[in-house]
């Protein structure tokens, strides 16, 4: 029976265990980390198990390519260690931290290794879906290793050539005894056969829900370079008067925003820009300025503050004392009576942020609460700093993928705003006096 | 000079007032899709299934709001070709009917031509076998010169089991074979096949087609082959077909037992059940014991009325929040009296346009859509399920099966304590009405007769709005139009002959004896096309 859980049911039963399959340099830990990050975000806890990273913390120095040779006996019992001591922890990991979705991140290129994982996971329970990356693009390779190997702890005190060298060298160990999934000998598992970075792909046999999402997920990301722009509306009305919600005009200063953002963007100089906005005056009227086509999405909407809607946190705290201490205590959970929660949101917004991945160079224009969410999903915060995250008035934040993650960048166009960031407060006992709930309440009007 | 905004007064949406003509009714919370229109071209042998993709996902299409609508190439050449006599029209040696067959492509395609370029449609669906390169090579084209995007579905099954399922569930009974008894039926209908099997040249995505947007559908889902996505609504369309399957099963819809606000006639809020409520909840219990399904799924919103009414089912339930009714905004809790004291013009303009309608700090049907699609492409997912929701809600997911227009789907009748059952069944969905026998109180208003109709009321291009998968272009005998193909002349000999029947063929097959279904089981269903 579900009790006051989350808005969205609960899909996973069995733990589920993601396993890359794949030739170095072919995009296996750069998909294990999105994915991750993905699943982490709509509230499925997950996490990448990385066979390199134990190999690392076994063999302290890495020499050369030599380590991978498949004749290499020594060094393939280390290596076989490292994969079970990396098993052992997932079923760790499920078992006692309540986890749901494990993701295998290592080569996993011949039968036999599936094979052991495949009758590991049976043993216990756990669902097995593989994610095979295949790519023979040899600029891609080469781009791939550019980006993220050469700042690998392996090759951080070598020349950038002589590291090539070594990486091709290491690939050619694999590649001799690389199986693929067989899609006639391996039809009855649960795989993705991704192809040439997204051109093609194959599914077979997918199980449930988590696994449909994580092929719509795979489906939709592309690694094509581009940048998106959030920002929150320009000062509106309300906030002058420090009041939370409702649907009104930018103030003078806010409006001054809206001019200072079309210069900004006009600067940026970029193609095909696409931009949306919220249903709600305040962002319009914002994007109004930049004088292009933009798309209003519902799903932008500032979160409801239900009865709350348009009061002060003084007139919250006056009005609802045990409702503003119950959300000081658990604010991602928290939601307002007859209104949302930060847990709506990310649910709410989910779309968005398939939409997202799937465009190229995108502006956000929305509202304090849900461009937390968004950077919480780029910059992989968890739940509990996401309603802490500062998104002032009047500032954008670049995006930009780089190598694993995300680099951000923050431009404050110089337009004074009121501060809309309210702390959290050292007491939050539904007891305490207002003194000590108003405590971190910006000023205002 | 920023534009001065004004909200428009039925959709509460902000738009620029400076523009000249009326702020147009543009997308409400979903990005502009697929800019040039879509042709999707079904692929495969006969009884693949490809008519079931072509309608089920035109429905969901139009649902979504993307008007979208089906062009059957078998239902131009029923009209060319007044009597089906058996499969030897289907040999690739009958010269006569192969160019009657080409003549139906062009028709049906010059129609696709029609619709996505003067009649506001986005997606084609083209459902045929298409199964030469040819062929296909030639829609490419026509595509390509109409500046359409084209996509594949191909689906590919061997498994004989499977194909004879689908042979006796659409095909014996379809038109063609109206005369014949079931064994002859099958029998003509495998033949028919035959005569395909040997010019089928399948999509080769490794080589030939790499460049081609497709995705290959393999034993009914087993498996996807899926290249070259081009775009946000080819992404939803994979999406989707990955996410249905055929396995028999049935959805229950019902709203909670009557509340304490349903007593007094007010719109939303979290009340709980009445004593009249709490007996449906206790007939339910009892109704689902009855249907002894296997593996039943319970979902219920996050709303007290619709939890309390599962509880008396001691089984495990699941909550969404997207199923909670409807957001009255600023009108929760009032009764209808109240609104219409307080708020006349809101009133008036919602039984104006009551789908586009939003509660003023509430939400709109068209909202609604948007909001409860996740719920559908679970259920699309799963097998049996009760889903225990709310009036508005469930006007929402009976639109959907129903294959509803956005018109029509505020105004479905959605009594309490009624269970609605929903069975798939060939190409659409069996539907029955079942009273668990305990009073209530009614909750729906019909469109008032008088109400004046607003501006722009008709298609939108690219909102959320339901739209009914349309019903067939033909309207007049295709062989008159068959001379006006710009490609290929018919010869003279064809043209003045009313049919074709080459003599050596018997007009009608042998065993003459009529059997129909049983007509019960037509009752609630869509017309089999």
């Amino acid at each position: 029976m579900s009790k006051d859980g989350p808005s969205v049911p609960q899909f996973c039963n069995s733990p589920t265990m993601i396993v890359m399959v794949g030739l170095p340099a072919r995009g296996k830990t750069y998909i294990s980390k999105k994915l991750t990050r993905y699943l982490n975000w709509i509230g499925v806890p997950t996490k990448v198990f990385n066979v390199g990273q134990y190999r690392r913390e076994a063999v302290k120095t890495y020499k050369n390519f030599e380590f991978f040779k498949p004749d290499n006996e020594e060094a393939m019992r280390i290596r076989k260690a490292c994969a079970s001591a990396a098993l052992k922890d997932v079923s760790a990991y499920f078992t006692k931290e309540h986890g749901q979705v494990a993701v295998f991140d290592a080569t996993n290129t011949t039968r036999e290794r599936r094979a052991i994982i495949i009758s590991f996971a049976k043993e216990r329970g756990y669902k097995v879906f593989f994610v095979e990356s295949i790519c023979e693009d040899p600029e891609i390779i080469a781009e791939n290793i550019k980006q993220v190997k050469f700042g690998s702890p392996d090759y951080v005190d070598r020349d950038i050539d002589e590291a090539m060298e070594d990486f091709i060298q290491r690939i050619e160990c694999y590649r001799a005894n690389y199986m693929s999934i067989d899609d006639e000998k391996d039809r009855k598992l649960s795989y993705i056969k991704i192809f040439d970075v997204g051109s093609r792909y194959l599914v077979n046999r997918v199980q449930d829900h988590i696994q449909s999402r994580i092929v719509y997920y795979l489906m939709n990301i592309h690694v094509t370079p581009r940048s998106i722009y959030l920002s929150r509306h320009g000062e509106s009305e309300l906030n002058l008067s420090g009041r939370i919600g409702g649907d009104a005009g930018l103030s003078s200063r806010g409006q001054k925003y809206a001019n200072a953002l079309a210069t900004f963007m006009r600067g940026q100089t970029i193609k095909d820009l696409k931009v949306w906005t919220s249903h709600m005056k305040r962002t319009i009227q914002t994007a109004e300025a930049l004088g292009v086509q933009y798309e209003q999405w519902k799903a932008l909407n500032e979160i409801d503050a239900g009865v709350c809607e348009e009061m002060t946190y003084e007139e919250i705290q006056e009005n609802f004392p045990e409702e503003f201490a119950l959300r000081d205590q658990d604010k991602y959970r928290y939601r307002y009576p007859k209104g949302e929660s930060y847990e709506d949101l990310v649910h709410r917004l989910e779309p968005v942020i398939m939409e997202l991945e799937r465009q190229e160079n995108v502006l956000v224009i929305c509202h304090q609460a849900v461009m937390r969410c968004l950077l919480a999903y780029f910059l992989d915060k968890p739940a509990d700093e996401l309603p802490y995250l500062r998104c002032p008035l009047h500032t954008v934040l670049k995006l930009t993928p780089v190598a694993y993650g995300c680099k951000v960048e923050s431009f404050f166009l110089n337009i004074e705003a009121v501060n809309t960031h309210r702390e959290r407060p050292v007491n939050v006992n539904i007891n305490r006096n207002p003194e000590e709930a108003l405590h971190t309440v910006p000023d205002h009007i | 000079m920023p534009r001065e905004l004004t909200q428009n007064r039925i959709q509460k949406i902000w738009v620029p007032t400076r523009d000249d003509k009326p702020a147009p009714r543009r997308a409400a919370g979903a990005p502009h899709l697929a800019n040039p229109p879509t042709v999707i071209v079904m692929v495969g042998l006969p009884a693949r299934g490809k008519t079931y993709m072509s309608k089920k996902l035109t429905r969901y299409l139009n649902w979504i709001g993307i008007p979208t609508k089906v062009f059957n190439v078998g239902e131009y050449r029923r009209e060319a070709v007044k009597n089906y006599s058996s499969y030897d029209f289907f040999k690739s040696d009958n010269e006569c009917a192969v160019k009657i067959r080409q003549q139906c492509a062009l028709a049906a395609l010059r129609d696709v031509k029609s619709y996505l370029k003067e009649e506001g449609g986005q997606v084609a669906v083209f459902d045929a076998t298409n199964t030469t390169r040819e062929r296909r090579d030639m829609i490419l084209k026509f595509g390509h010169e109409n500046d359409f995007k084209v996509f594949f579905i191909e689906s590919v099954c061997d498994d004989p089991n499977v194909i004879a399922s689908n042979i006796m569930e659409v095909k014996v009974s379809c038109p063609d074979y109206k005369d014949c008894n079931k064994t002859d039926a099958m029998l003509d209908f495998q033949r028919r096949i035959e005569c395909y099997k040997a010019t089928y040249q399948p999509l080769d995505p490794d080589n030939l087609d790499r460049d081609l947007s497709l995705i290959r559908v393999i034993d009914v889902g087993r498996r996807f082959l899926v290249n070259r996505i081009q775009d946000h609504i080819q992404s939803k369309i994979v999406y989707y077909l990955m996410n249905i399957h055929v396995q028999p099963r049935t959805i229950y819809l019902c709203r909670h037992g009557e509340s304490t606000d349903n007593l007094e006639g007010r719109l939303g809020g979290d009340a709980g059940l009445s004593p009249r409520g709490r007996q449906f909840s206790a007939a339910l219990a009892r109704f689902v014991e009855e249907q002894k399904l296997k593996n039943l799924k319970i979902w219920t919103s996050q709303l007290c009325r619709s939890i309390q009414t599962v509880e008396h089912l001691g089984i495990p339930y699941e909550q969404w929040k997207a199923l909670n009714e409807i957001d009255a905004g600023i009108c929760e809790e009032m009764t209808y009296d109240e609104v219409k004291e307080k708020f006349p013009e809101e009133f008036a303009l919602r039984d104006e346009d009551k789908y586009y309608y939003r509660y003023p700090a509430g939400e709109s049907y068209q909202d609604l859509v948007q909001r409860v699609e996740p719920v559908i492409m679970e259920l699309e997912r799963q097998e049996n399920v009760l889903v225990i929701c709310h009036q508005a809600v469930m006007r929402c997911l009976l639109a959907y099966f129903l294959d509803k227009s956005a018109d029509e789907m505020p105004y479905l009748k959605c009594p309490l304590h009624t269970v609605l059952k929903l069975t798939p069944v060939a190409y659409g969905c069996k539907v029955e009405s079942i009273s668990l026998n305990v009073e209530a109180v009614n909750t729906h208003r019909d469109r008032p007769e008088e109400v004046k109709r607003g501006p722009g009321t008709l298609i939108r291009r690219n909102s959320v709005t339901p739209l009914t998968s349309p019903e067939s272009n033909i309207k007049k005998l295709r062989i008159d139009d068959l001379d006006e193909a710009p490609i290929h002349e018919l010869p003279p000999t064809v043209a003045s002959m009313g049919l074709c029947s080459p003599s050596h063929l018997p007009l009608a097959l042998s065993g003459q004896k009529l059997r129909r279904d049983s007509s019960g089981r037509r009752d609630f269903l869509q017309p089999c096309q």
